[in-house]
């Protein structure tokens, strides 16, 4: 790639990640200041299930509401990923970061928008209409802007940062080896997880007391959903020996791998999870499968397709560097057919 | 934890096993309160019996290194720790016996004769 396009790979993510969403949330409140007489006092911020407002704040509020997931989301993505762009990372997973912020920016502007502008006019914000057609506007104009946005990006080819090779083991002709280890989640993220799941479930416990039992089975349904899905993705037993590289769930599944005879490269790279997977557990990537469950040095397998398979595990200069030389044997001596 | 295997070696097989993984506690790269993986995943990742290998956990349980326990599997103990003080100067030692052209067997059967004399 020229000088040009590594600069336009730089300045175009900007664009799409912090310009766009801070003209959409400037343009969204100036047209709330401008239409503050109009508006009833207070305003409707929350909308039931069936539709109608149950919710009531005031206008600072709704502002505020719109800065945090308007603005303050995208400037966290840009934060975490245009660091690793200006050291020369590149890559379709940075190119999807930028249209995930200019995503968010248009959702939040055109439903803050709209939901401010159906009640222009009304006395009694309990007299609004339903919040379905904003919804349905906002997700629709926010994935095509999604879209718009990574088309406006340039191409990238994956550049990673501080991907390193090792020299492979030395093998012996004949020689037996296998590299296991056990992949875990950093404890502060665990923690996290934790307290998440032990907030729904109290919760729970709290509408169940209040009588509200739906609420109370819908939380009670979402923790265990959610206990379930983190069990399955807080610790990998990772392995690499003849038939490849293999990392199982200690849940059972998921299973992920790539079979010896798939495997075009191995080596440590650095990962950020946020930057490069945009969050931690089993993630996809345009190009890339993570299981990101901590930042730092990590395996990265490459396909023959190209495709990459990220683990946090460590010791990763070992894993590749067997994965290496396994690799080279089984091409170096195809199984002699009968 | 890296376990490499020489079939054509006159080493038992359970011996070359247990030795990796001492290296691996030596190295650091298995801490106490690791947990070994299932004898059953190295055998089936190795394509040698079970019982080989649940000999070799054995050795390392005599030992010392590791400690068994039904349920729990074989968990590295602090003796396994205290390993890796000797790192350092075994490698030093093997750099300087590989200098004056000393074979590995040769410098370990020297090991073992100066610090436990008698017949071998």
């Amino acid at each position: 790639m020229t000088e040009t396009g590594q600069q336009s790979v730089v300045n175009r993510f900007v664009i799409v990640a912090l310009g766009v969403p801070a003209v959409l949330e400037a343009t969204t409140v100036g047209f709330i200041m401008a239409w503050r007489a109009d508006l009833p006092n207070p305003i409707a911020i929350h909308w039931g299930a069936s539709g109608s407002p149950d919710g009531y704040g005031s206008l600072a509020g709704v502002v505020s509401v719109a800065l945090v997931l308007g603005l303050a989301v995208p400037a966290l993505i840009t934060a975490t990923t245009l660091p690793l762009l200006r050291r020369g990372a590149r890559g379709p997973n940075f190119r999807f970061m930028g249209s995930l912020a200019a995503g968010v920016g248009v959702l939040s502007a055109v439903l803050t928008l709209w939901s401010v502008a159906m009640q222009r006019g009304l006395s009694d914000a309990h007299d609004g209409p339903a919040i379905f057609p904003a919804l349905v506007a906002a997700f629709g104009v926010a994935a095509a802007a999604g879209v718009a946005a990574w088309f406006f990006q340039p191409h990238q080819r994956a550049v990673l940062d501080g991907l390193q090779h090792g020299a492979p083991l030395e093998l012996r002709e004949g020689e037996r080896a296998v590299w296991m280890r056990t992949a875990t989640t950093g404890r502060p993220l665990a923690i996290v997880m934790a307290a998440a799941v032990i907030a729904m479930g109290g919760g729970s416990l709290a509408f169940w007391q209040g009588g509200e039992t739906a609420a109370a089975w819908g939380l009670l349904g979402t923790s265990a959903f959610l206990f379930l899905a983190f069990s399955a993705t807080t610790t990998f037993h990772v392995r690499v020996d003849e038939g490849g590289l293999s990392a199982v769930s200690a849940l059972g599944v998921p299973r992920l791998g790539v079979a010896l005879k798939d495997v075009a490269d191995a080596g440590v790279v650095n990962v950020n999870g946020l930057a490069e997977f945009g969050g931690w557990g089993v993630r996809q990537r345009p190009g890339a499968l993570g299981v990101i469950l901590r930042n730092g040095p990590s395996l990265q397998v490459t396909r023959r397709n190209g495709k990459r398979l990220v683990i946090t595990v460590d010791d990763a200069s070992t894993a590749a560097a067997l994965l290496t030389a396994l690799a080279r044997r089984a091409a170096s001596s195809p199984p002699v057919s009968p | 934890m890296l376990i490499r295997l020489d079939l054509s070696s006159v080493v038992p097989i359970f011996e070359q096993v247990a030795a990796s993984i001492r290296t691996d506690m030596a190295a650091g790269q298995l801490s106490p309160g690791d947990k070994l993986p299932s004898a059953r995943d190295v055998s089936a990742s190795l394509g040698v019996n079970l019982h080989t290998v649940l000999r070799a956990y054995q050795a390392l349980r005599d030992e010392g290194l590791v400690d068994m326990r039904r349920g729990r599997g074989a968990v590295v103990t602090p003796a396994a720790g205290a390993l890796t003080d000797l790192i350092a100067d075994i490698r030093h030692l093997g750099a300087k016996a590989s200098a004056l052209g000393i074979a590995p067997d040769a410098l370990a059967a020297l090991v073992r004769d100066i610090v436990a004399p008698g017949p071998a």
